[in-house]
C-alpha cells in the first residue's frame, strides 16, 4: 500500500518542480528522461502486481526446491520466474499500455526531440482550433497497436488485473 | 546409514513455546511414525530434522554428525509434502530428476535413475505428463519418486496421504509400506491418523503439546499404554473410561476398556444400557451403547452376526484381564 501511495499524489502538484529540475539538469526533452519517468510512475503498480503473484506461489513447493538442493538463484530461475511467468507477461503488457498512453509526463517534459505520440497527438492543436481531421487519424493510429495487442493478450491481461481476485 | 538423533531440541514461536526439550533417537532403517492431534508440534519436529525450520535450542545428529545448520539439502534426506509440492511448470520427468540436476549430476545418470524410480512406482507411461495432467494418487507417486532418487539416508513424510480419497490412502499406504520393506531405509511419517500410525510403523512417537507421551511399537502402545492420554488415541474406536467406583472396584482412579474386549449380551451382564446408534460395518459392527451408568457413552465392538436396533435393552461385561487400569494423574498402574 505503501508503494501505492505514491501514485495518489496528484501528478499536476509536482509538475513545476519537476520540469524546474529536468530544465536545471538538462534532461528535459531527453529520451533518458521519458524512460526514467515513465520507470518510475509505474514501479508502484510493477511491485505490487508482482508481490501479489509471487506471493501466491506455494510455500510447500519453495521449500521442496531447498530440499533439493536449489540456491538463491535457482530457486529464482528454476521455480519463481516459472511459476510466477504468467504474471510477470501481464504486468508487463499493462505497462506497456500505461505508458503508450501516458501523456501527463510525456507532454509536459517534451518539446521535439523525445516526443512521444501523445505529444504528436497533442500538437494538431493550435490557438486557432483543433485539426479535427489530422486529430483523428493520428488517434486512431495511436488506438491501433493497443487495441491489436489487448486482443491477442486478453487472456493475460484479465488475468493480471483480477489476479488474487478468487480463489 | 539413517541414525536420526535429537538432543534436548526446543522449538519456540515468539514467547510460545511449541517443543518443550525432546530427546528422540530414531535408528538406521526404522519406520517411525510421529502421531498426534494438530497442533501437537509434529510436523515441526520434521519440519526441523528437515532443516526447514531453525531449532531454539538442541541439536540434531544425522549419522553421528551434528547436522542442527547444515542447509536442507546437504542433510541427505528427502522430503516428501503434504500437498506434493511438485514443480507444475515441469513434467514427470523433470520434477523426478530435478535434484539430481539440482547436484550436477550427468544427464545419462539422470536419466537411468529417473527411469528406474518411474519403473519402480509405475510411472512410465506418465514421464512426459505434467502434474496437473494426474491424479492425485499418480501425483503422490511422482512425489515421492523424487525423493527416490536421491537414494536419501532417511525420507521424510509430512501428512504424505491426507489429500487422498479414502481407497487411496489405503493402497499408497501399502506402496509406502512395500517402498520401505524393499529400500530398508530410515522413513519418518507424520499423521494424525492412528489407524495409519498403527499399519506402517515399527517405532510409534505419540506426541501432546510439542511433548512425547510414548514411543514405542504399534501392539506395545495398544496393549500397553503408559497414560489415558495414549489409551484414548491409539485404537478404533476410542477405548472406553470409566471413572468413580466401577474404577475403584479395580483399585483404579480410571479404567479403561477397548471396544473388542467386552462381551455383549441380551439377557445378562455387568453393566445394563440401551443400544444408541449401531454402524454395521459388514465384519464388525459397532454398537453405541446409553444409559450403563458407568459412563456417558461405552462403544462395543461385536461380530456383525448380531441383530440390535435403536433402543434395545443390552448387557455388557468387560473382560476384567483385558481393563487398563490409570491412576488419577492418568499414569498406568
Amino acid at each position: 500500500m505503501w508503494m501505492l501511495s505514491t501514485k495518489m499524489l496528484p501528478a499536476a502538484a509536482v509538475l513545476y518542480p519537476m520540469t524546474f529540475i529536468t530544465k536545471s539538469t538538462g534532461l528535459f526533452d531527453t529520451h533518458f528522461l521519458i524512460i526514467l519517468v515513465l520507470s518510475l510512475i509505474n514501479l508502484p503498480i510493477v511491485v505490487w502486481m508482482l508481490f501479489t503473484y509471487f506471493k501466491e506461489i506455494p510455500k510447500d513447493i519453495i521449500e521442496a526446491g531447498q530440499m533439493d538442493g536449489v540456491n538463491t538463484w535457482g530457486e529464482i530461475k528454476e521455480i519463481l520466474i516459472p511459476l510466477a511467468w504468467g504474471g510477470i507477461a501481464s504486468t508487463a503488457l499493462l505497462c506497456f499500455i500505461f505508458c503508450w498512453n501516458e501523456a501527463h509526463w510525456t507532454v509536459r517534459l517534451t518539446t521535439t526531440d523525445a516526443a512521444t505520440l501523445s505529444k504528436l497527438i497533442e500538437g494538431n492543436r493550435a490557438p486557432e482550433g483543433l485539426f479535427f481531421g489530422r486529430l483523428s487519424a493520428v488517434s486512431a493510429a495511436a488506438v491501433g497497436p493497443i487495441v491489436i495487442l489487448g486482443w491477442f493478450c486478453q487472456k493475460q491481461l484479465v488475468q493480471g488485473l483480477t489476479f488474487g481476485a478468487v480463489k | 546409514m539413517g541414525r536420526i538423533q535429537l538432543k534436548s531440541v526446543t522449538k519456540s514461536f515468539g514467547d510460545v513455546q511449541v517443543i518443550p526439550p525432546l530427546d528422540l533417537t530414531i535408528e538406521d532403517g526404522e519406520f517411525a511414525v510421529f502421531v498426534g492431534p494438530s497442533g501437537c508440534g509434529k510436523s515441526t519436529l520434521l519440519r526441523m530434522i528437515a532443516g526447514l525450520e531453525d531449532l531454539t535450542s538442541g541439536e540434531i545428529e544425522i549419522d553421528g554428525t551434528i547436522a542442527t545448520h547444515v542447509p536442507p539439502a546437504q542433510r541427505g534426506l528427502a522430503m516428501v509434502f503434504q500437498s506434493y509440492a511438485l514443480y507444475p511448470h515441469m513434467t514427470v520427468r523433470k520434477n523426478i530428476g530435478f535434484p539430481l540436476r539440482m547436484a550436477k549430476m550427468a544427464q545419462a545418470e539422470i536419466n537411468q535413475r529417473v527411469e528406474t524410480a518411474a519403473k519402480s512406482l509405475n510411472l512410465m507411461e506418465y514421464l512426459d505428463r505434467k502434474p496437473a495432467d494426474l491424479s492425485g494418487g499418480q501425483r503422490q507417486r511422482v512425489a515421492i519418486g523424487r525423493a527416490i532418487v536421491r537414494e536419501p539416508t532417511a525420507f521424510l513424510f509430512d501428512e504424505p496421504l491426507s489429500n487422498l480419497d479414502a481407497a487411496l490412502r489405503v493402497g499408497m499406504r501399502l506402496e509406502i509400506g512395500e517402498l520401505h520393506e524393499r529400500l530398508q531405509t530410515t522413513m519418518i511419517y507424520v499423521t494424525h491418523d492412528q489407524v495409519e500410525a498403527m499399519t506402517m510403523a515399527n517405532k510409534i512417537v505419540v506426541l501432546r503439546a510439542g511433548v512425547i507421551e510414548q514411543v514405542g511399537s504399534p501392539l506395545d502402545l495398544y496393549h500397553r499404554p503408559q497414560n489415558e492420554f495414549v489409551a484414548g488415541f491409539i485404537g478404533s474406536p476410542k477405548m472406553n473410561f470409566v471413572t468413580g467406583p466401577e474404577a475403584e472396584k479395580h483399585g483404579a482412579a480410571t479404567i479403561g476398556i477397548r471396544p473388542e474386549h467386552t462381551e455383549v449380551s441380551m439377557s445378562e451382564g455387568e453393566w445394563k444400557g440401551r443400544v444408541g446408534v449401531a454402524e454395521h460395518l459388514g465384519s464388525d459392527t459397532f454398537i453405541h451403547v446409553h444409559d450403563t451408568g458407568v459412563a456417558d457413552l461405552v462403544t462395543v465392538r461385536v461380530s456383525c452376526d448380531i441383530a440390535v436396533k435403536h433402543g434395545d435393552t443390552i448387557y455388557l461385561t468387560p473382560q476384567v484381564d483385558q481393563i487398563h487400569k490409570f491412576d488419577t494423574q492418568g499414569l498406568r498402574l
